[in-house]
């Protein structure tokens, strides 16, 4: 049981103290203890086994004492002292640790403490090492460049503390596609009903962000308006740094998602709009290798899915009707060279000749087996140039990103090439390929970082480029 | 007696007036019903890139902040569709997030109301193809709010009294709603009027 001390602890305390440090009643005037110093004690059974004594700054915590009784090593205690502490203080954490205390070491650095010091014998003929852990930052993301309302909290850029995404889908599938106006008038009206939905599920409020981060290009202007303005406004109320992300960085930083991403890395980027491969340096430091010379593959998804007459979207469709379907329909090899750029019209071309010529010799499509030949060529197109991107670049880490990346299909083919090529692979959860606000506060962490913030007259951009 | 000081303390109205339902930004600011500053900022660009850096510079040049606001009036339409939303969203945005009353009113009555119409007129606003309007007497609303095209409203309306002037009086409209019951936040959403080719 964890619990702030009362004075009947006091001797207790004093006891387990004196039992690692003889000096420690001299010391520590435990009896006495000032206002802004306090005890976290854990007991078994009514017996006080161990406890963490801090020191409460305006700018930070110290921990000064985190004593666990020496038969009771090994049992997490200290861990759920630390634990009770964070729960309580979202601040910055130091303390100080003998440089021969390598459990309580390791114990630090689980917690993500970093050595920023070490004190020169200050312990006699021992260092110091003095450990620092940062606050912990949470950031609020918008996102509404389509058909859905999401926002969500992400802690230090990888961790999805609370999403709510709010898809239109089933009403823009009445239109064969998204209609923008329409898009535009669900999330004016749906944005606060999100909002409520996201702090029913955390115990944090809105005061506790420590920035608002915005997709604010590319995507459907009159959509990306509406989030820009609620993101601005709540940025306001609240006094919290505004930050403008792009999309397609949202897809790519999704990966941190799965664990943070290292550089140098190769990614592949696939959506309605981009097909592209690149090469990223380090945070937002993006070096294109390749990119579409027409099509991006997900528009050649759906105009195929919308000439076999399968219902929008055309992605999972098509993917849907290849399970069922055989490679019996004969299509091109396209882009069989040694360019990084791809190429789908001519596959799309293809498609639809081939549609048109059964037709005139009255021959029925079976549409499984066309979706099965077409996504076969279409993927082997995507694994052909990104095996040629690792030969050249010597990569030892690939990443997809973009909404493509829900294609199973694509999925396993992709792990295929990472086991051939012994790299690293990173492709983000299915939850996260379709669009939500959780890879744009992710995408948001290194800007905040870098305190890259933006002021209330930024606006939308429906089709900036990121690189 | 203690309490009664309770009694004779004033309490402060401060309302926000936002209206973006065309080409102007017009953001105002009342104490009690009393107009105490009004701005008109052109944007003929993106009201997105004005509307919040509008509020933020009126409340600060009036020395109040954001959470000294208690009241939201906001203008939902008809007009722009783009502008409106916007307006919209941050109406209610802010009504959500500071707990506080918000109200709503179409532009055609706001305008009516601003112009005090006592004999039968019609109220106008005019975009790029058409007109949205309603007719008015002793300042009452007496038909719906339609949308029809330049040709059609000029055809069936020509010889009425057209209010088109576009004046706002904030204080005006202010004591028109000042017995409206606020509204849910959540349920504040623009008026188009005007359909659109896929909804028709």
């Amino acid at each position: 049981m964890i619990s702030t001390y009362q004075s009947k602890d006091i001797k207790d305390i004093i006891d387990l103290g004196v039992e690692l440090n003889p000096k420690f009643k001299e010391l520590f005037n435990i009896n006495n203890l000032p206002e802004y110093e306090n005890i976290i004690v854990y007991k078994e059974k009514n017996k006080l086994v161990g406890f963490l004594h801090y020191l409460n700054n305006i700018e930070y915590i110290e921990i000064i004492n985190l004593i666990v009784s020496k038969e009771k090593r090994n049992n997490h205690i200290a861990s759920f002292l630390i634990n009770n502490l964070l729960e309580n203080f979202n601040k910055k954490i130091i303390l100080e640790v003998k440089e021969s205390n390598l459990s309580a070491i390791n114990l630090y650095k689980k917690f993500s403490f970093n050595t920023i010091n070490i004190r020169k014998n200050y312990y006699g003929n021992e260092s110091g090492i003095v450990m620092e852990r940062n606050k912990d930052i949470y950031i609020l993301g918008v996102e509404s460049s389509c058909d859905e309302t999401s926002i969500s909290i992400v802690k230090n850029g990888n961790i999805d503390i609370a999403t709510t995404v709010l898809t239109q889908i089933d009403t823009h599938v009445n239109y064969g596609g998204v209609v923008p106006e329409i898009a535009s008038r669900m999330h004016t009206e749906n944005f606060t009903l999100v909002l409520e939905d996201l702090f029913n599920k955390t115990a944090l409020k809105l005061e506790d962000m420590d920035a608002i981060a915005v997709t604010y290009a590319p995507g459907l202007l009159g959509s990306l308006l509406v989030g820009l303005e609620f993101a601005k406004t709540i940025s306001f109320v609240y006094n919290k740094p505004l930050i403008k992300v792009h999309h397609i960085a949202g897809h790519i930083y999704s990966n941190n998602l799965n664990e943070p991403m290292e550089f140098p890395l190769l990614a592949l980027i696939v959506s309605g709009g981009h097909t592209e491969l690149v090469l990223i340096d380090g945070d937002y430091i993006f070096n294109v290798l390749g990119s579409t010379l027409d099509d991006a593959i997900g528009e050649v998804y759906d105009k195929v899915a919308k000439v076999l007459d399968l219902p929008y979207p055309g992605g999972p469709s098509i993917e849907k009707r290849a399970l069922e379907g055989k490679d019996t329909y004969k299509l091109p090899i396209v882009m069989n060279n040694d360019e990084l750029n791809f190429s789908f019209s001519g596959l799309k071309s293809a498609v639809i000749n081939l549609i048109h010529n059964e037709k005139q010799k009255g021959n029925i499509i079976n549409k499984n087996d066309l979706a099965t030949s077409f996504q076969k060529a279409a993927i082997d197109q995507l694994v052909r140039k990104t095996r040629l991107a690792i030969k050249k670049t010597n990569s030892k880490r690939l990443i997809i990103a973009g909404g493509v990346s829900a294609n199973n299909f694509l999925r396993a083919e992709m792990k295929k090439l990472a086991e051939e090529n012994n790299i690293k692979l990173s492709i983000p959860k299915m939850k996260y390929c379709t669009d939500n606000a959780t890879m744009i506060a992710a995408a948001a962490y290194p800007l905040f970082l870098k305190k890259e913030f933006s002021n209330y007259n930024i606006n939308a951009e429906s089709s900036k480029r990121l690189y | 007696m203690l309490y009664n000081i309770i009694d004779l303390e004033v309490i402060n109205m401060n309302t926000l007036f936002i209206s973006t339902y065309n080409y102007l930004i017009t953001i105002g600011l009342l104490k009690n019903n009393k107009k105490i500053a009004i701005k008109e900022i052109k944007s003929d660009k993106s009201h997105s890139i004005f509307l919040i850096p509008s509020i933020e510079s009126i409340l600060k040049e009036n020395n109040l902040d954001i959470h000294n606001i208690n009241e939201i009036i906001v203008i939902n339409g008809p007009g722009s569709f783009t502008g409106v939303r916007l307006g919209v969203i941050v109406a209610k945005t802010l009504a959500y997030t500071l707990k506080i009353n918000i109200k709503t009113i179409t532009s055609i009555d706001a305008l009516a109301i601003s112009n005090n119409i006592l004999k039968r007129k019609i109220v106008s606003i005019k975009d790029n193809k058409g007109v949205y309007f309603a007719i008015y007497k002793n300042n009452k609303n007496i038909s719906q709010i339609k949308y029809l095209s330049k040709e059609e409203f000029d055809n069936n309306y020509i010889n009425e009294i057209n209010i088109d002037n576009g004046v706002l009086d904030i204080e005006k409209i202010a004591l028109f709603l000042k017995d409206f019951d606020t509204l849910n936040p959540h349920n504040v959403k623009p008026i188009y009027v005007k359909e659109i080719e896929v909804l028709k």
